[in-house]
């Protein structure tokens, strides 16, 4: 029994140090504050760790993006009221594709250091930021992703399209703002 | 078909091989919808870029640390719930056979508690008052030398007892002197005395209280003995000494 459970801390701890990098950097992208992140990783580890047994065995960092996520949700942001969480209209959040053109195209994002791009995504409203941290950076599909903040897969693509929307246009105005790109101006 | 949501799902993989190939259709006839997903491809491919190394060594320790916490709560959690009830017998079975052991071996040696009984609990045998000559006697039966403080203008017994207490030989004897009344007792034996502390230059007797009384005691080879009085120390001391050297 004691080597059973041993092995089970051993095994636990390799998973979870693989992915750590990637858990610490949604807690940090969501709370935005390195002490809160620590604080929400730790929960999520000790919530993961008494959880362990009911691990599926299939993807360790998803199973575990969602821990952080459904913590952060149903914690940390209504303890805080801080970030602006879904306010604008989600069946509204499907666009014409012609808004687009009028935003910094590629050569803003192939330009873009990661700094910069952070700085835009924290602009970015909490529901939507957390979608795009999932698909963008920590690569989950749409699936995990809706499993992990607990919504239907349309609401997912629809956060999704609207978040990168969101994103591309704090990244506009932080591009003008430090004079990288000028206002109305449409990069090829 | 041509929606931001498709296109999304586009570049991230997520159309069935049906819409993909119908948007791909789409996008081969459409130069505005081909520039989109690919801006919307630049932006994954800048957002994927944000997945480096962030610097969480210490995050990661402290993670660890709360796990070692919870399997240390565990273990002591699992041994005290499985051998709560061993834990519990032991240790009845200690204070038994303790007890058992200390009854059969009658070497048991009286404390503090112990030294009041033998002030006042046992029933004695029987009870006299003495002579002065009979507590001459004694006293230099207890003592090996008694001198003049035995002489028997300058003490008096009042009463003496011999009894049983804690499975030892007890006698207890009131004497009087100028003083006042003070109890000598001697018990069979070496006792500990527990509570007391050592003084005299050489530790050689020992010191304390029961409740009101001062107490000094010392060793003999057959006995312990003890002098109680209401009265301080120093002049339970003097009185011992008056009685015999042995202390000095």
């Amino acid at each position: 029994m004691l080597f059973g459970r041993r092995d089970k801390r051993d095994a636990f701890e390799r998973y979870a140090e693989s992915v750590f990098p990637s858990v610490f950097g949604t807690a940090l992208r969501l709370t935005r504050s390195r002490e809160e992140a620590e604080d929400l990783c730790q929960e999520a580890i000790v919530r993961a760790y008494e959880a362990f047994d009911r691990f599926d065995g299939t993807n360790f960092k998803a199973w575990l993006l969602r821990i952080v996520t459904n913590l952060y949700i149903n914690k940390y942001r209504r303890q805080q009221r801080g970030p602006h969480m879904g306010s604008l209209d989600e069946d509204g959040a499907v666009e014409p594709t012609a808004a687009e053109t009028v935003l910094p195209d590629r050569a803003l994002f192939d330009e873009a250091l990661g700094a910069e791009v952070e700085e835009a995504l924290s602009k970015v409203p909490a529901d939507f930021r957390i979608t795009v941290i999932l698909s963008d950076i920590e690569g989950l599909s749409y699936q995990e992703i809706a499993d992990a903040t607990d919504v239907p897969i349309g609401t997912v693509r629809s956060r999704l399209a609207r978040g990168r929307a969101l994103l591309r246009t704090a990244l506009a105005e932080y591009a003008i703002r430090e004079g990288i790109v000028k206002e109305g101006m449409e990069i090829e | 078909m041509r929606d931001v949501e498709t296109l999304h799902a586009y570049v991230d993989r997520e159309l069935s091989p049906e819409e993909k190939t119908a948007f791909e259709a789409l996008m081969s006839q459409d130069a505005e919808l081909r520039k989109q997903v690919a801006l919307v491809q630049a932006q994954k491919s800048a957002m994927v870029n944000l997945n480096y190394g962030m610097e969480c060594e210490d995050a990661w320790k402290k993670c660890k640390g709360r796990i070692v916490e919870i399997e240390s709560a565990r273990r002591t959690e699992s041994f005290v719930s499985r051998y709560a009830w061993a834990l519990c017998a032991s240790l009845i079975l200690m204070i038994v056979v303790g007890g058992g052991w200390q009854r059969l071996n009658g070497n048991s040696n009286p404390n503090g508690t112990a030294i009041t009984e033998m002030m006042a609990g046992f029933v004695p045998n029987r009870q006299q008052t003495s002579t002065p000559a009979e507590v001459q006697r004694w006293v230099e039966g207890v003592f090996d030398f008694a001198g003049e403080a035995t002489r028997p203008d300058r003490l008096e017994l009042l009463a003496m007892e011999k009894g049983v207490s804690g499975g030892k030989m007890v006698e207890r004897h009131w004497i009087k002197d100028g003083e006042g009344q003070i109890v000598l007792i001697a018990v069979e034996g070496r006792v500990a005395m527990t509570g007391m502390t050592p003084s005299g230059e050489d530790g050689k007797y020992m010191v304390g209280h029961v409740g009101k009384a001062n107490c000094i005691g010392w060793y003999k080879p057959n006995y312990t003995v003890f002098l109680m009085g209401e009265r301080p120390t120093e002049n339970l001391k003097a009185a011992a000494i008056r009685m015999c050297s042995l202390i000095k």
